[in-house]
């Protein structure tokens, strides 16, 4: 017993290291790479390298040259056992007020260990907020809304597209 | 005995620590070694399009007075530099500009700036005057050669001074703000050609709305707005969003199979 806390230990502080240690920011350029593959840009942000997490500020997302949002904060953790994409206050290009509120508070992108075929994902704006879950390897993204009078009246069309839940609605996407 | 114990273990714990501390940077290092060293960034601003904007002839002609004898008698003329274009706006006048051996290197030059050793001093309407080493040199502008690639091209509007067809600012923003409304008075559907998207087919177009107006036809293919392509929803956004401070629009549309212009004001 007591040998096997020591060898949990030993790798505890290892992964420990191994995060501080990773280069953050050239992982965060190779994933601009892949993106890139999708025609999303990441652009005009501030990357800062905070030792356990990596922190990208002012970005603008960009689709095909289209601007979608600027976020105010992006927070990358990549603790190995557990990952989390953070971003905070994303301010959607006005173009979208249509279907999409324009200021998002926060939007989380979490991956655990035990659960290593499954991203799970949560967000909120002023009145509404979302959580769901993707697939990896299904390939399906199922998204649960429970959405504000105020946001359910102003994007009635683009919620009349979703399937209707208790308490919300619910969207499901294969990929 | 017992404190050179501990300092033993202390010691040895140590240099685990140490090794571990080792490994992780040699396998950091390892990744950095493989990883890109430079993040992708984006220029938007490819696809730039110069302000519209309309002249009067009237505003090219100087008078008499400004051209000052002395930049008759004694300019010398440059024959490392080409002038490409001339933007006569007063103080804020430039123009574009690029050496002889490399004329594809142009550059927007503004008064005062320097360029290829040579200071702009004055903008005339065809030719400017620089200055170096206290000697003025006269740069006539370069007339462009007739461009043959778009001559199927006809011309269904010019933006001339009598026939020009000008839009109101308040319709096109009213458009912007209210996209739904766009839908109700003309329908575009996806077009493509040998399985790729090329524009936008025209289903319909609703009588006595701005569409109608635009000239606009049931067939008609827009295949480009202000010189960029629509292949694609999200150039097509793009090019709406970009409406919204446009002082001009050009349409590119293929009426049966002959590619047009569309050119209006936006006033």
């Amino acid at each position: 017993m007591k040998r096997l806390m020591k060898l949990l230990a030993y790798l505890v502080v290892m992964v420990i290291l191994l995060i501080l240690f990773l280069p953050k920011v050239n992982l965060y350029y190779a994933a601009e790479e892949l993106l890139k593959k999708q025609n999303v840009y990441i652009s005009d942000e501030e990357v800062y390298d905070s030792g356990f997490s990596l922190e990208l500020v002012n970005a603008k997302v960009y689709f095909d040259k289209l601007e979608l949002m600027q976020v105010e904060e992006i927070k990358l953790s990549p603790w190995v056992l557990y990952n989390v994409i953070s971003l905070d206050k994303l301010d959607i290009n006005e173009g979208f007020s249509d279907f999409l509120p324009q200021e998002i508070s926060s939007f989380k992108a979490e991956h655990i260990f035990y659960n290593p075929t499954h991203l799970k994902l949560s967000g909120e704006s002023s009145d509404s907020f979302f959580f769901g879950d993707v697939d990896i390897l299904k390939r399906v993204l199922i998204l649960h809304l429970r959405v504000g009078a105020q946001s359910e009246k102003r994007y009635k069309t683009l919620l009349r597209k979703l399937t209707k839940e208790e308490g919300g609605y619910y969207y499901e996407y294969k990929f | 005995m017992s404190i050179n114990f501990n300092r033993l273990v202390f010691i040895r714990y140590l240099v685990q620590l140490l090794i571990m501390v080792f490994i992780a940077k040699a396998i950091s290092l390892g990744a950095w070694f493989y990883l890109p060293k430079e993040g992708v960034s984006t220029n938007t601003k490819t696809d730039f399009v110069m302000p519209y904007m309309r002249y009067s002839i009237d505003d090219f002609r100087l008078k008499a007075s400004e051209i000052k004898a002395a930049d008759r008698a004694n300019a010398l003329s440059i024959d490392s530099i080409i002038l490409k274009a001339i933007y006569l706006m007063g103080n804020d006048s430039f123009i574009v500009a690029a050496p002889k051996n490399n004329k594809t290197k142009s550059k927007t030059i503004a008064m005062g700036e320097l360029f290829e050793g040579y200071k702009l001093k004055k903008v005339f309407a065809d030719y400017v005057v620089f200055e170096r080493n206290y000697k003025q040199y006269r740069l006539y502008i370069t007339k462009p050669k007739a461009d043959t690639r778009w001559k199927n091209v006809q011309k269904a509007q010019t933006v001339g001074e009598e026939d020009v067809r000008r839009i109101p600012q308040s319709e096109v923003k009213k458009a912007i703000a209210n996209p739904t409304s766009i839908w109700k008075n003309i329908g575009l559907r996806e077009h493509f050609n040998r399985g790729k998207q090329d524009g936008f087919k025209v289903s319909f177009v609703r009588k006595g709305t701005m569409f109608e107006s635009l000239g606009l036809k049931v067939g008609d293919v827009i295949v480009g707005i202000n010189n960029k392509e629509l292949k694609n929803n999200a150039q097509a956004f793009s090019a709406y969003q970009e409406l919204k401070n446009s002082k001009a629009l050009k349409l590119s549309i293929v009426r049966g199979k002959t590619p047009m212009e569309l050119e209006y004001e936006i006033y």
